[in-house]
């Protein structure tokens, strides 16, 4: 009897990589798909910390600085500034997805089977593959490294993405794993998960980052992609239970949700929630090179990021609604 | 006081005010590469080690700039003899590739690139090299020691040190315990780097060849870009990795224990030091191209125990760590340098610079000092991305590397950052 092909090779065969990697993360193999790991991370909770970033999100938020955090599988950036032109990404892509242009690479992305044979290639990091796969093993020997650190700092370990909740049973079992060697842990997420999940996960998480990024079910679905039931009841629920340290984070996002009548009915339908600190996050425009790397547009080119005096302001209002945990974070 | 000269040396230890650490923290924030710190787990134990009594050792202070000293007891510096010796010098010597110009012999020892069975044998011949530079400068030192002795007297500085009235003896005529000299070695981790390198590629990989790695180092890298590249790409120093930090750790032990048994003309022991000075940059100039990846003629590695710049990628935390892992009381004493955004100095950040400093302490690294990124270094990264490439920048859930973003965005960041003079 013919041996019949692995689903991935079948997949690599007919030009369908990219669903292959789909598959492996719903299959729930207990690999993690991360696109960054950052050591002395300070911006993610208390003290300093490592942030495992999970690639893969159900939101597409229009403003998001890190759109390689979005798609569940692997990509390629290709920063283009960088190429020398010496053609060796020509020479092992068996797409024909690559061409040279004036001496700098250009990739024909509705061909590419995102192999990643031109990253291993590229002596000039032009083309670099974003999304690694990690075991658990792997990601708490990283995750261990910095254990002195978090320990004299009253810090820990930090997942983020992405949304960690897309990847549920790696982000359980390393959730669980921290737990098992005392290390504190915070969950960043979009709260866009089921209750099911989420459940499970926060037995093992210390402090949980929440974002909200509109009240209006219509306008948040206009900037992410999708409704917000599910995360504003979600977060009640978090914060009913009572039992997770709850930090809110509020992307400040201009001509989205930035006037004072927003900020004013946001302020009113939180204070009541027992949340540790709020922290208004400035929309920047950082993120924008990255989009170029993967191709793709920047929609939101036309919008300036609020000022500090602006942040002010509206930090003000939220201080006027009774709310004194409210901070400016950059 | 806003003065590079006198030097301010911090005593680091677990006992601090946390007044004196928020005051040394502000200072640097504003932009002073001042105070160095020193850390006492470290400097009284060597001290102790070398035969200091323990109520002189814990009243140690810093001379120089890092040169621990016994306050009106001992004498260190005796004669003006020193230069340093860069390592990957002795490393390419071992391989038959000559330095650029000047120095006509690295040491006295090569092997054939086509015989080398193992980077272990390379790393011997590297350490003896070392050796016989440390013997040679030790026997100058000897010489001009005997002449200052001789011919220059220190009669006012003699007055200042105990014992010496009582002894009627002049301060070069004897010295208090711990008596040695040092001697300066330049580019340990350029050296490990080479090394990682070597073993990775040519011995771990099999990828390329001994004498084609030896050709593309005299030619300087021309017509083998690729081979540079691949070099480059190999495990460097400072990513707390131990493929090479332990390379780095054994480098610098070996090194250390050769240097000991050369003696001073009192029998006591030469010991090394990690004060270089600008040494890193002069002597840079000095090496051929080195397997590393570095070019003929680049500066090596900042001080003595830096990572190489712009090749640690993984944060202040990850340099710490592979810093420790070369044992200061094994090794010698090390000077370390870290460059931070000043924004990670101020407000909420500086607690979190004094529990990094803590951890610094915990981890029993001997010396670190800081330079803030200023807009100066921004700038020179907005027009020669080349020299920068692992310089990041940070925000909340974002970071990217500053000499990828575009023109505009740069000069944001370096509108928001503050002036440091
Ligand atoms: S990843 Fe690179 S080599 Fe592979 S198909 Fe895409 S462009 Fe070609
Ligand atoms: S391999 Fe890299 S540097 Fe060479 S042409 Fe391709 S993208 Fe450019």
């Amino acid at each position: 009897m013919p041996e019949l092909p692995s689903v991935s090779d079948f997949l690599k065969e007919k030009g369908m990589a990219r669903l292959n990697t789909i598959r492996e993360t719903n299959q729930g193999v207990a690999e993690g798909l991360m696109f960054n790991i950052q050591r002395y991370s300070i911006q993610d909770g208390p003290g300093i910390r490592t942030t495992i970033s999970l690639k893969g999100c159900p939101l597409k938020c229009k403003w998001c600085s890190n759109p390689e955090s979005q798609n569940p599988y692997p990509e390629i950036m290709v920063r283009k500034a960088r190429c020398n032109g010496c053609g060796k990404c020509l020479d092992v892509c068996a797409c024909g997805a690559i061409t040279l242009n004036e001496d700098t690479v250009q990739i024909d992305r509705s061909r590419c089977d995102l192999c990643m044979k031109c990253a291993d290639v590229c002596p000039t990091e032009t083309i670099e593959s974003t999304g690694k796969y990690m075991s658990l093993k792997e990601a708490m020997e990283e995750v261990g490294k910095d254990e002195l650190f978090y320990r004299n700092s009253g810090g820990g370990v930090t997942l983020s993405g992405g949304e960690p909740l897309y990847q549920p049973e790696f982000t359980l079992n390393l959730l669980k794993e921290c737990k098992e060697r005392a290390l504190s842990t915070a969950l960043d997420i979009s709260g866009y998960a089921s209750w099911r999940v989420l459940d499970r996960v926060l037995k093992y998480t210390d402090l949980v980052l929440f974002d909200i990024k509109h009240l209006e079910p219509a306008i948040h679905r206009k900037g992410t992609g999708r409704g917000n039931q599910l995360i504003l009841e979600n977060l009640k629920k978090i914060v009913d239970a009572g039992q997770r340290r709850v930090w809110l984070r509020i992307p400040i996002i201009p001509n989205y949700n930035d006037s004072e009548q927003y900020i004013e009915k946001l302020a009113e339908a939180v204070t009541k929630m027992p949340v540790e600190k709020i922290s208004l996050l400035s929309y920047h425009e950082w993120g924008k090179p990255k989009y170029e790397s993967l191709g793709r547009d920047y929609l939101f080119s036309d919008s300036a990021p609020p000022g500090q005096e602006r942040l002010q302001a509206l930090k003000d209002i939220m201080q006027s609604k009774g709310l004194h945990n409210v901070t400016i974070d950059y | 006081m806003r003065a590079i000269i006198p030097p301010l040396a911090l005593r680091w230890h677990d006992g601090m005010p946390r007044k004196l650490i928020n005051k040394a923290i502000e200072v640097l924030a504003s932009g002073m590469p001042q105070p160095a710190i020193f850390n006492d787990k470290v400097n009284i134990l060597r001290l102790v080690s070398l035969g200091c009594p323990i109520k002189d050792a814990n009243n140690y202070s810093i001379n120089n700039c890092m040169v621990p000293t016994i306050p009106g007891k001992n004498f260190n510096h005796k004669s003006d003899w020193a230069t340093g010796i860069p390592v990957p010098l002795c490393l390419n010597y071992a391989l038959g590739i000559s330095p650029l110009a000047l120095i006509k012999r690295g040491g006295d020892k090569t092997i054939d690139p086509a015989t080398l069975s193992s980077v272990d044998e390379l790393l011997d011949v590297t350490v003896e090299n070392c050796k016989w530079l440390a013997h040679q400068l030790t026997l100058i030192a000897n010489i001009a020691d005997a002449i200052y002795q001789e011919y220059a007297p220190r009669p006012f500085l003699s007055a200042v040190i105990d014992d010496c009235i009582e002894r009627a003896q002049d301060v070069r005529d004897w010295n208090y315990t711990p008596d040695y000299r040092d001697i300066v070695f330049l580019g340990l981790n350029n050296g490990a780097d080479s090394l990682a390198a070597i073993k990775k590629l040519v011995f771990d990989e099999k990828k390329i060849s001994m004498e084609k790695l030896v050709k593309a180092l005299k030619s300087n890298w021309h017509g083998y870009e690729d081979l540079q590249q691949m070099c480059l790409g190999a495990p460097k120093f400072g990513n707390d990795d131990d493929y090479v930090d332990s390379i780095s750790r054994e480098l610098g032990r070996r090194i250390s224990e050769e240097t000991m048994k050369c003696k001073t003309n009192r029998g006591t022991p030469v010991t090394v030091d990690g004060t270089t000075a600008t040494g890193w940059w002069s002597l840079g100039r000095l090496c051929a191209a080195t397997a590393d990846g570095r070019r003929a003629g680049e500066a090596l590695h900042d001080w003595s125990i830096s990572p190489m710049a712009g090749r640690d990628k993984r944060g202040p935390t990850a340099v710490l760590k592979s810093v420790s892992k070369v044992d200061p009381l094994m090794t010698w004493n090390h000077l370390l340098n870290q460059s931070f955004m000043p924004q990670y100095l101020l407000g909420h950040n500086a607690e979190l610079f004094a529990q990094y400093l803590k951890t610094f302490g915990d981890l029993g690294i001997h010396h670190i000092q800081f330079t803030t990124v200023d807009r100066e270094t921004l700038k020179d990264a907005r027009s020669h991305p080349e020299k920068h490439s692992s310089l990041m920048v940070r925000v909340a859930g974002f970071s990217a590397y500053f000499i990828d973003l575009d023109k505009n965005l740069q000069d944001s960041i370096i509108a928001r950052t503050p002036q440091c003079f």
